[in-house]
């Protein structure tokens, strides 16, 4: 995965911006809010303000992988591709190399985090190991989903969908709080918040929807499904 | 050894290739011409591996395109829209895809650049490249790694006489290194001289002349 310099500066602000403004919303929160997400809340003003504070460094992630697939497969990537010999190896290597940038945004995030001292409860090394592995992994599928569609569909109506979807999962799974639990299941960017899935136990927000261990390997699995449609996609299709 | 057996590539219910059969031989310079839209570009890009035939097989030196391998093992091409990385100099641009196979050296590099003309010192993003630089690029992209293979596009493009005129000396060594060149160009005047074959397309089908 070719970096993009400015692209890559621009998340970062984007992940300061996420600390700054949660320190100064006030707002409850482990010491890791990124990895908190949005609570199961009937304020909606409070909703927004955490939905807010989430979204900000997502939606620039997803911005920084947006189109990386399709100028890859049409004009930058065909030089390479030709020295590669091998279509599949290089499309498991492109999801290799972005979860290691996620990694990066991620650490980046936990470094921050620890720099402004933020978050009103401390949240415990097991729940702190298992809250980052959840989280990296919903952001590897969110970001896996928007790549494959660009293997089919326009780059920026991709971007579009992906982030339609991020913003109504969330929304959506507050409104159906209560309603069938499986339904919840379907909203993938709540896997990854410790408000979702219980592991950010801040006692004012005790509900959650998501159950760590049912959803961990739901995200496994539907990147492993990822990998195998991309790869078939690859192979079938003409680099036009 | 390349050989094109029966190919036709069929592209929302229209036959862009039709029944395409030849065999090219290392040491060799083909010229396919034909008019814009005759299935010039697309029978290079089905030979550089980036279109899957719709019926037939392309195979080199007995692989089978698709099936034992998904690109050419040696293969430097040209092809239209394509571009190298725009935020790097020539060298990185070229030193990026060197990472890949590995099997040029920083020399092969200098040199490659040096032969099309371009300084490879120079610190000048391709960004900021004229469109006879960059053609001039792309053909050092194409030859640096000394491919078996090399299918050039529309290669004296953007071009000026002099720089013609260097491209076509520069086929002449790699013909004497023993590469199968294949060049596509509707300027038949500026390649016809070096080729060995001229291949005609018309309406998908390949007419020998």
């Amino acid at each position: 995965m070719i970096i993009n310099k400015k692209f890559f500066i621009f998340v970062l602000l984007a992940i300061l911006m996420q600390e700054i403004l949660i320190s100064g919303f006030d707002l409850l929160n482990t010491n890791f809010p990124f990895l908190d997400g949005v609570p199961i809340t009937s304020s909606q003003a409070l909703e927004y303000r955490y939905l807010l504070n989430w979204y900000l460094p997502i939606i620039s992630m997803s911005f920084y992988f947006s189109g990386y697939f399709s100028d890859f497969t049409r004009i930058h990537g065909i030089a390479f591709f030709v020295r590669t010999y091998c279509k599949s190896k290089w499309i498991i290597k492109q999801y290799l190399y972005m979860f290691i940038v996620l990694l990066f945004f991620t650490m980046f995030q936990i470094v921050i985090c620890t720099f402004f001292e933020l978050g009103t409860s401390t949240i415990s090394i097991t729940n702190f190991i298992k809250s980052l592995s959840i989280y990296l992994l919903t952001l590897q599928t969110l970001f896996s989903i928007q790549l494959l569609l660009e293997l089919y569909i326009n780059p920026k109506i991709s971007h579009l969908i992906m982030n339609i979807y991020i913003v109504a999962s969330v929304l959506m799974s507050n409104q159906l709080y209560g309603s069938s639990k499986l339904l919840q299941y379907l909203f993938l960017p709540n896997y990854g918040m410790g408000f979702k899935n219980g592991l950010s136990q801040i006692p004012e927000f005790p509900e959650h929807t998501i159950d760590y261990f049912t959803g961990l390997p739901i995200l496994l699995i539907m990147q492993i499904l990822i990998m195998f449609l991309s790869i078939y996609k690859i192979k079938k299709m003409d680099l036009l | 050894m390349l050989q094109v057996q029966n190919v036709s590539k069929k592209i929302k219910n229209t036959y862009v290739l039709k029944n395409v059969s030849y065999t090219f031989k290392p040491g060799q310079v083909y010229g396919l011409f034909g008019k814009n839209g005759s299935g010039k570009t697309m029978l290079l890009r089905t030979l550089a591996g980036l279109v899957i035939p719709t019926e037939g097989e392309v195979i080199i030196n007995n692989q089978v395109l698709h099936k034992d391998i998904s690109f050419p093992q040696s293969v430097g091409i040209i092809i239209e829209n394509m571009e190298l990385l725009p935020q790097y100099d020539a060298y990185t641009n070229l030193f990026i895809l060197s990472k890949i196979k590995k099997v040029a050296t920083k020399h092969d590099i200098e040199e490659a650049i040096k032969r099309v003309g371009l300084d490879p010192f120079s610190k000048l993003k391709v960004k900021k490249y004229s469109l006879g630089m960059k053609q001039r690029l792309n053909i050092a992209q194409a030859i640096f790694e000394k491919p078996d293979i090399l299918l050039l596009d529309e290669p004296t493009n953007a071009l000026d006489d002099k720089g013609v005129e260097l491209i076509q000396d520069l086929l002449l060594e790699e013909k004497k290194r023993g590469a199968i060149i294949i060049i596509a160009s509707h300027l038949k005047e500026d390649i016809e001289p070096l080729c060995d074959f001229s291949l005609k397309m018309n309406e998908g089908n390949l007419v020998y002349e």
